[in-house]
């Protein structure tokens, strides 16, 4: 979306998809995350939840 | 997520009916279950198409109308088979799938091991589904009950991918069905009516292969209601029976409302400003960090959403395996002003347009456009409707050259969009 290139960030998401350890595979992410919040690639704002309202006729719903 | 969300709690209901709704709920009531109910979406829906498309409401609808062979489960997201009946990995690079026997299309035919191939190919031409379509170097039958996938490399999302590939007749691939028009799938749901701008409706598959999770409610109904309060409203009266997308102001008061219940939990949505990094000014490091540092993020989350969710100093999700906030930097107008001299645009006039598609989105924008205004960067805000900016906004942005600087949640919940800096 931010329309980044760069050859790290391509390299670290083609290891992370060939990783088969979860615990591996989150170090490389982790690693990624560091990189990217450097390279400040976009604007993180906020983290919403996931919010549903529904009447009281699906009472079993929620 | 949020489309495996809703389709669970459809099919997981069990509903104790109002008594003012009428003889037809008194037989709901006496059923248990309703026949019918209406839920309001804040966005029309793009399209009803598998694959063409990134956009969060179609995904509500595809959901409901088709199947993969597997699906992610609704609490730890983690891939669950759905129509594959099993699978083992021959190799590190050679897995193969057998199929739930006797499962049926809407139209009626059996699905096949060539379903399957047809409808990853089908899927690996659009470009909307490239992320997740185009991992395989061989793909064959193994009989009619089975497909043997090959990626050129071991590859560890794959049960995931294989989550997001809607299996469609290959019958109807080959002679050009338009899925959008006609969305025939094997979900739990057949498609019948789409007013623009104003309902879908599906109805309930009697054929449904899977027992444990059959649609209970034979009938929905998708109102589309832009319009926060008109939702609210609508939900108040009876007109409409699930809000997706209740608006942040309201939910307070719909919590005080005795008929209404709200639902809320930690998700994986993170909402964010992007930017075109490849164009001036946002190709600029220092100019990025000098946003980043002037944003109240905390005023942005209670003005937009009335502080529902949390400040967010991370490039992921903090759900996300990895997430790291180091690098990010905090709010500190100070320090932007300092990124911002380093960025060689100190005292410069920097001038761009925000395009937002809804009313959360355009409260966002004010905040962002009042810090911003702190340390001399004018941003401007025009609101789209959402086929609006998915038409014009998104594809433009998705073909080069472009030069935008967009607000955007990795789910799509809202956009924004700019263009020229003068």
């Amino acid at each position: 979306m931010a329309r980044i290139k760069d050859d790290y960030v391509d390299d670290m998401l083609e290891r992370a998809k060939e990783e088969p350890g979860q615990e591996e595979r989150a170090a490389i992410y982790n690693e990624l995350c560091r990189y990217l919040n450097e390279c400040m690639v976009y604007i993180p704002l906020y983290q919403s939840t996931v919010i549903r309202a529904c009447s009281e006729r699906l009472g079993g719903l929620m | 997520m949020t489309a495996v969300l809703m389709l669970s709690v459809l099919q997981g209901c069990s509903v104790s009916a109002r008594e003012e709704n009428g003889a037809q709920d008194k037989k709901q009531k006496d059923q248990g279950t309703p026949q019918s109910i209406t839920i309001a979406i804040e966005s029309d829906v793009p399209t009803l198409h598998p694959f063409d498309h990134k956009s969060v409401t179609a995904g509500y609808m595809n959901a409901l109308t088709y199947n993969c062979l597997f699906r992610l489960n609704t609490d730890t997201l983690d891939p669950e088979p759905d129509l594959c009946s099993g699978y083992e990995a021959l190799s590190d690079t050679c897995w193969r799938f057998e199929l739930e026997e006797g499962v049926r299309f809407h139209d009626g035919s059996l699905v096949t091991s060539e379903d399957v191939v047809a409808s990853m190919e089908y899927a690996a031409s659009f470009a909307q589904a490239s992320d997740y379509a185009s991992f395989w170097n061989r793909m064959e039958t193994d009989g009619e009950g089975a497909v043997i996938i090959t990626p050129e490399k071991p590859y560890a999302m794959i049960l995931n991918d294989l989550a997001s590939i809607k299996i469609i007749p290959k019958a109807l691939i080959d002679s050009g069905n338009d899925f959008n028009l006609n969305p025939i799938g094997t979900g739990p749901y057949v498609f019948e009516e789409y007013v623009l701008g104003d309902r879908l409706a599906f109805t309930a598959f009697e054929d449904y292969f899977d027992s444990e999770h059959m649609p209970s409610i034979k009938k929905l109904v998708w109102r589309i209601i832009p319009e926060g309060f008109s939702r609210t409203i609508a939900l108040e009266t009876g007109e409409i029976d699930v809000i997706i997308e209740p608006d942040a102001n309201d939910i307070t008061r719909m919590e005080q409302n005795p008929s209404i219940t709200v639902l809320e939990k930690e998700g994986t949505r993170l909402n964010f400003l992007t930017v075109n990094t490849e164009k001036k000014p946002f190709d600029n490091l220092y100019f990025r960090k000098a946003l980043n540092a002037a944003i109240d993020k905390r005023a942005v989350l209670e003005v937009a959403l009335n502080g529902r969710g949390s400040a967010s100093v991370s490039q992921l999700p903090s759900v996300f395996e990895g997430c790291s906030e180091k690098g990010c930097g905090e709010y500190d107008v100070e320090a932007a002003r300092e990124y911002l001299q380093m960025s060689g645009y100190a005292g410069k006039t920097v001038i761009f347009s925000c395009y937002v598609y809804n009313d959360t989105a355009r409260r966002t924008a004010e905040v962002i456009q009042a810090c911003l205004y702190e340390i001399g960067v004018e941003m401007m805000i025009e609101q789209l409707d959402y086929t609006a900016y998915l038409s014009e906004v998104l594809r433009e942005i998705m073909r080069p050259p472009f030069q935008a600087i967009r607000l955007q949640a990795l789910t799509g919940i809202f956009t924004a969009f700019t263009i020229p800096i003068r």
